[in-house]
C-alpha cells in the first residue's frame, strides 16, 4: 500500500495546451520533493490531454512515485504519491 | 483518376480517419522536433519515421502501378533558401501553439479553447502573408538553388525506385532492432481507446496515399486556410483586398493526364484547392469530435491561463505565415515531399529543428 498521505494538493490543468500539461507537472512534483516523499502530501492532476497521461505517470514513476489514473467526467485524475513499502506501481 | 466533381466525398472521408486516428493516438508531427530538445525524447520521432519511410514505399508502389496522376506532385516548385526559411519560422510556431496545421484541428474538434486561438492566428497569419507576397517572391526566385530539379533523385538523374530502396531497406532493418528493444511501445498509463502510435503512424502513410491517388496530391490544408483569410478580408476590407496580388496567384495550374485542367490558389473562390481541402479540414474536425464524443471526453475547459491563449495565436499566426513562406505546411512537406525526396521539402524540413529548439525556449517561458 503507499503511504497515506495526510494532504493532497490538487493540479488542475484541464484545457491546457500540449505538453504543458507535463511540464507543470514536473515543476510541480520538483518544488514539492520533500512533502510528496515523506508521504505528507499526494498530489492530484486533473488533465484533459490525452498525451500527457503516460508521459506524466512515466515521468512519476521514473522519480520513484506511485501513479494510479482514474478517468472520471471527461478528463484524467492522476494520484502521485509517495510508494510506501509496496514499491512503485 | 482525379474526378474533381466528387473529390470532396474521398478526401472527407481521409480527413474524417485522419482525425479520429490522431486523437485516439496522440500521433503529432510538433512532438517529434520538439521533444528532441524538450525532454531529450525520440519517441515520437521515431514514430515520424515510420510514417515518413511507409510513405516512401507506398507512393513508390502507387508511382510503379501508374496509380499517381502526378510525380512529383503540383505547387511542388524548386528548392529555395525560402523554404529553410520559413521551415524556421514555422517550427517556432508550431511549438509555441501547441500543435500544427492539423494537430489544431483535431484538437480544436476535441474541444481544446487553446487550439482554436491559434486556429484563427492561422488565418490571421495568412492574411499578414498577403501583404508581403510581392517581396517574398522576389527573395524566393533569387534564393532558388536550381530550376532544373525538385527531387534528390531528378537531381541525381536515377529511378525513384533505386534512392527509395537504398534508404527503406535500412530504414527496415532499424524498425526491426527498435522492435526487438520495445521502443515502439509507450511507458506510462494509456489512456482510454488508445491507438498505438506506430499504428497510427502507419495509417496516416495509407490516408496520406489514398489521397496522392484520388486527388494528385498529398495532403495539405494551408491554402484553404489563406483561403479563409482572403474571404474574411474581402468582406471586411474589399478595397484593401482588392489591391493585394496573393489572393489573384494561381499556383496550381497544371493538366491531368487526361486532359483535365486542375486550377486553384488562395483566392476565396470554389476551386480545385478548395474541392480537396475544405473537405479535409472538416473531415479531420469531425473525425476528432467523434472520437472524443464516443470515449465521453469532449469538453470545453476555460480556465486556462492567459499566457497560453497568447501563445497559441502568436503560435498559429507564425504558423500561417510561414506555411506560405515555405510553400506548403509541414503535413505537406513531412508527409507528402519528404517521402518522394522533393528538396524544397527536405529545406523546409531542416529548417523545423532550429525553429523548434527556438519554439521551446519560448514555451517553456510562457508555461512556467
Amino acid at each position: 500500500m503507499p503511504t497515506i498521505s495526510r494532504r493532497t494538493v490538487e493540479l488542475d490543468l484541464r484545457g491546457h495546451v500540449c505538453p504543458a500539461s507535463l511540464l507543470i507537472s514536473l515543476n510541480k512534483m520538483n518544488t514539492m520533493r520533500k512533502e510528496l516523499s515523506s508521504g505528507e502530501v499526494a498530489l492530484r492532476i486533473l488533465t484533459a490531454n490525452r498525451e500527457s497521461v503516460p508521459t506524466i505517470t512515466d515521468s512519476a514513476r521514473s522519480m520513484g512515485y506511485a501513479v494510479t489514473v482514474e478517468r472520471t467526467e471527461a478528463h484524467y485524475a492522476l494520484r502521485v504519491e509517495n510508494p510506501g513499502e509496496e514499491g512503485i506501481r | 483518376m482525379i474526378s474533381i466533381g466528387s473529390i470532396h466525398i474521398p478526401a472527407f472521408a481521409v480527413g474524417v480517419s485522419a482525425g479520429f486516428l490522431m486523437h485516439r493516438s496522440g500521433f503529432c508531427l510538433v512532438g517529434p522536433f520538439r521533444d528532441l530538445f524538450l525532454f531529450r525524447s525520440g519517441f515520437l520521432a521515431r514514430n515520424l519515421l515510420l510514417a515518413v519511410v511507409a510513405s516512401m514505399v507506398l507512393f513508390e508502389g502507387a508511382r510503379r502501378l501508374g496509380l499517381l496522376p502526378f510525380y512529383p506532385f503540383p505547387m511542388l516548385g524548386f528548392p529555395s533558401v525560402t523554404h529553410l526559411i520559413g521551415g524556421g519560422i514555422f517550427g517556432v510556431g508550431m511549438v509555441l501553439a501547441g500543435g500544427c496545421v492539423v494537430g489544431v484541428l483535431y484538437r480544436m474538434g476535441a474541444g481544446n479553447l487553446v487550439a482554436g486561438t491559434a486556429f484563427l492566428g492561422l488565418l490571421a497569419g495568412s492574411a499578414v502573408y498577403a501583404e508581403i507576397h510581392p517581396a517574398w517572391s522576389v527573395v524566393k526566385d533569387r534564393g532558388t538553388l536550381s530550376y532544373g530539379w525538385s527531387t534528390i533523385p531528378q537531381a541525381l538523374g536515377v529511378d525513384p525506385g533505386i534512392v527509395v530502396l537504398a534508404l527503406a531497406v535500412p530504414s527496415f532493418v532499424m524498425f526491426l532492432r527498435w522492435c526487438a528493444d520495445g521502443t515502439w511501445s509507450r511507458r506510462g498509463v494509456l489512456p482510454r481507446g488508445d491507438v498505438p502510435m506506430w499504428a497510427a503512424a502507419i495509417g496516416l502513410s495509407i490516408l496520406g496515399t489514398a489521397c496522392y491517388v484520388l486527388s494528385g496530391m498529398p495532403i495539405g490544408i494551408t491554402t484553404s486556410y489563406a483561403k479563409m483569410a482572403g474571404w474574411i478580408e474581402s468582406v471586411l476590407a474589399p478595397g484593401h483586398f482588392a489591391t493585394l496580388e496573393y489572393f489573384r496567384s494561381v499556383p496550381l495550374n497544371v493538366a491531368s493526364p487526361t486532359g483535365q485542367i486542375l486550377r486553384g490558389g488562395p483566392a476565396p473562390v470554389l476551386d480545385v484547392v478548395a474541392a480537396i481541402q475544405f473537405p479535409l479540414i472538416a473531415g479531420v474536425v469531425l473525425g476528432s469530435f467523434l472520437s472524443a464524443v464516443l470515449l465521453s471526453e469532449f469538453r470545453v475547459y476555460r480556465g486556462v491561463p492567459a499566457p497560453q491563449f497568447a501563445a497559441g495565436f502568436a503560435g498559429g499566426i507564425l504558423m500561417g505565415l510561414a506555411s506560405r513562406m515555405g510553400s506548403g505546411c509541414n503535413v505537406w512537406h513531412l508527409l507528402g515531399g519528404v517521402p518522394i525526396l522533393a528538396a524544397p521539402s527536405l529545406l523546409f524540413a531542416a529548417g523545423l529543428f532550429p525553429g523548434a529548439w527556438i519554439g521551446t525556449l519560448l514555451f517553456r517561458k510562457v508555461v512556467t
